[in-house]
């Protein structure tokens, strides 16, 4: 019997070797679409200016998949999305390369830039001002809204109306844009927890809110939203600094002046002098991880944001 | 003992042949990817297929109603678009694609402003909150898509859309729809069926109807619509009183609509003008008056002046509640009460001073003016607008201008007007 259960055994094996060992060819047809899209002047101007250089997809169209489905949006009109094309990459891609260099903008740059023609209502009616998921993906909002022959960026106000019209580029786009790619700066190579002490214990976590941009320099800083947490502090300080003109700086600072009630005698300049130990601490930290001097590259973006008026936003070149 | 041994091999040996034997044929001899590739250029050929476009029946929220846009898909994924809201003669070119999300799904993808005027979250119009707008979608998931007809649904708020193949003309069409429209716009309308009556009023391209059921309790139907020439097409067929109804088709001569479904109607309600004489403001000027009624405020006029200094200004009925006047700068009033004889006859009587206080003292001042000879002449502006009148209009069903004429003496007449004329215009 024994014998017997030995000897097919070595034969079953066999079968179920063989017989299982069939198998299907696998498919050579790829499951992706390969078929070529034809490419447009615009298309082809972003594979030249942000896709090859900088390993960035600048989508102008709508993609379902990169918008939030709660929301109802519009498409980019697609002559002023050019002109925001062009803004990026002359205002925030130029200044960056210029002084940190090609790679690094492939390495640590956003990888998408996703426009919409409309703002995203929230059902209180406030809009969100934009999207920057860890610094991978910008949304930027109300590019319909964009008058092409007369845009706004504003560098003489450090307290104007966010809401006020023409609508500010600076504040919609570019201030998010820096302050989110800070956040990756900080995530890559870490800065002090000595800044961290600065404003120890004052922060509003849950109530930021409620804080106004032009009193929030009385605690010490630069608007209401840094004063939610500590990393969002810091990031406020750095793209507050690099879009402010000197002038909207000491504006700031000199929020941070508490007066007495004739407005004649300082009571208290602890709110100026931790905005400015913070921005120390953010120059340290920029100079020492990254090697770079952010007063240089303040400068970058200043000057390229003073010629942004002489700028063609109808032509791609 | 054996005998199970032997049949435990045997059975061994069938499972292994037959679970190692020929795998189950494919459902379908492609792969999935390949499918969809070949559904996308299948659809888009498709949506390029008619020479002259389609035309959307495009819902957003359907409170809003139906409404007509004209679509060409191009050879270079672009799309023409007319839409009904910005009238005819314009025509925008925008981006559009076809891609996969759970099925084929059509996206305007390239901001359109004929063609986003539904989904702007902010409507241009001003139609609902900010944030909703008229909730319309830009992409739709395509449901069936054959030469004759395309269906789809909106892929965020899910509602209907049809295209068919349109030969004619896109701006004679969107002209006549916009006559149409304006056509079979009635306040109220009276849907009837045998003996059963539904009041029904209209919101945008949606009709409320309001009836009473068999047990006695208040009820609401709401139907949204499109307009089709001189038609409403219903999204969905209402069933009501026993008559199903897909579609209402305008007879201008009798203001009524018929069914589909023959049992049914819908009547337009017209005002009669006697109540729509006594339901708003209608001003009285000199300018619209038959020669013998001019000829008393020929009189009136310059007398006026001389022992007043001053002339007329406006001169209206407000509805059911007095005549006002204004001489210089003071109003009066007069009670000047209708009587409706028929839709379009009626009384005006004199019966007293009106309006408030001081307007009453007013008009009991001037009643009581004399001229020089002793004559009462403010009265030759007020007594001859009583009487009783025979009513015309210049369009029945929304007058702007009311005449009444004499009953006794046709060449004895005067009209309203709903714009506002001071009394001396024409003087």
């Amino acid at each position: 019997m024994k014998k017997l259960i030995l000897s097919i055994l070595p034969l079953l094996a066999m079968i179920l070797l063989v017989s299982s060992c069939k198998s299907d060819d696998v498919s050579s047809q790829s499951i992706f679409t390969t078929e070529e899209q034809p490419k447009n002047e615009f298309d082809q101007w972003l594979y030249d200016n942000f896709t090859k250089p900088y390993n960035i997809e600048f989508r102008y169209r709508y993609q379902d998949s990169e918008t939030d489905n709660y929301y109802n949006v519009v498409p980019a009109d697609p002559e002023k999305a050019k002109a925001v094309a062009i803004l990026v990459r002359e205002l925030w891609i130029g200044a960056y390369e210029s002084v940190f260099g090609t790679e690094f903008i492939k390495t640590y740059g956003p990888k998408v830039y996703q426009l919409l023609g409309s703002p995203e209502f929230n059902s209180s009616g406030s809009i969100v001002l934009g999207y920057a998921e860890s610094g991978v993906k910008i949304t930027l909002f109300r590019v319909n809204e964009i008058d092409v022959d007369n845009i706004f960026v504003n560098t003489a106000d450090a307290f104007r109306d966010h809401y006020a019209l023409p609508m500010d580029l600076n504040y919609w786009y570019f201030h998010t844009m820096h302050h989110e790619f800070f956040h990756i700066l900080t995530q890559t190579r870490n800065y002090t927890t000595d800044f961290q002490l600065i404003s120890a214990g004052d922060y509003h976590t849950s109530d930021w809110i409620n804080v106004d941009d032009d009193v929030a320099p009385l605690e010490g800083f630069v608007t209401g939203y840094a004063s939610g947490e500590y990393n969002e502090d810091i990031a406020e300080i750095y793209s507050t600094y690099v879009t402010s003109t000197d002038e909207v700086w000491q504006q700031i600072l000199d929020a941070g002046v508490e007066y007495d009630e004739d407005g004649t005698t300082v009571i208290s300049t602890e709110g100026r002098d931790k905005i400015m130990q913070k921005l120390a601490l953010v120059k340290d930290y920029l100079n020492d991880s990254w090697g770079v001097n952010l007063d240089l590259l303040r400068e970058e973006v200043l000057n390229r944001t003073a010629n942004v008026y002489n700028l063609d936003l109808r032509t791609l070149k | 003992m054996k005998k199970i041994l032997n049949l435990l091999l045997l059975a061994t040996l069938v499972m292994t042949y037959t679970s190692c034997s020929d795998e189950v044929d494919d459902v379908f001899d492609k792969s999935s990817a390949l499918r969809m590739q070949e559904a996308l250029k299948n659809y888009n050929e498709v949506l390029k297929s008619p020479a002259n476009g389609w035309r959307m029946d495009y819902y957003g929220a359907t409170e809003y109603g139906g409404y007509t846009m004209f679509v060409k898909f191009n050879d270079d994924n672009t799309v023409t678009v007319a839409n009904e809201m910005y009238g005819s003669g314009n025509r925008e070119t925008s981006h559009y694609k076809l891609e996969q999300s759970a099925g084929v799904v059509l996206s305007f993808d390239e901001y359109n402003t004929l063609f986003h005027f539904f989904s702007d979250p902010a409507n241009p119009a001003g139609v609902g909150t900010n944030g909703k707008g008229m909730e319309g979608d830009m992409e739709f998931r395509i449901i069936t898509a054959q030469e004759d007809s395309v269906v789809m649904t909106g892929k965020k708020h899910g509602s209907r859309i049809v295209m068919t193949p349109y030969e004619g003309d896109w701006d004679s069409y969107l002209d006549e729809i916009a006559l149409s429209e304006e056509e079979m716009a009635f306040g109220t309308y009276f849907y009837i069926v045998g003996t059963d009556t539904a009041t029904v009023t209209g919101n945008y391209r949606e009709l409320t109807f309001n009836y009473t059921d068999t047990a006695g309790v208040s009820q609401t139907l709401t139907a949204p619509y499109i307009v089709r020439p001189n038609s409403m097409h219903f999204y969905e067929p209402i069933e009501l009183f026993g008559a199903i109804v897909t579609d209402f088709t305008y007879d201008s001569s009798a203001f009524t609509f018929t069914a589909n479904d023959p049992t049914a109607i819908l009547k337009g309600y017209v005002q009669p003008l006697s109540e729509a004489l006594t339901s708003a403001n209608w001003y009285i000027c000199y300018a619209n008056m038959s020669d013998g009624m001019k000829a008393y405020w020929d009189y009136a006029a310059p007398l006026l002046k001389t022992v007043e200094g001053e002339t007329l200004g406006y001169a209206y009925y407000a509805g059911n509640t007095a005549l006002y006047v204004r001489s210089g700068n003071y109003w009066m009033g007069f009670n000047m009460s209708p009587e409706i004889l028929s839709d379009t006859q009626i009384t005006y009587t004199l019966t007293g001073y009106g309006g408030n206080s001081t307007q009453q003292g007013n008009a009991q001042y001037y009643w009581a003016s004399k001229s020089d000879d002793g004559t009462y002449y403010f009265r030759y502006f007020i007594v001859p607008l009583a009487g009783t009148f025979n009513l015309t209009a210049d369009n029945v069903r929304n007058p702007t201008i009311i005449i009444l004429t004499d009953v006794d003496d046709p060449t004895h007449y005067y009209s309203v007007t709903k714009q506002a004329y001071p009394a001396t215009q024409g003087m």
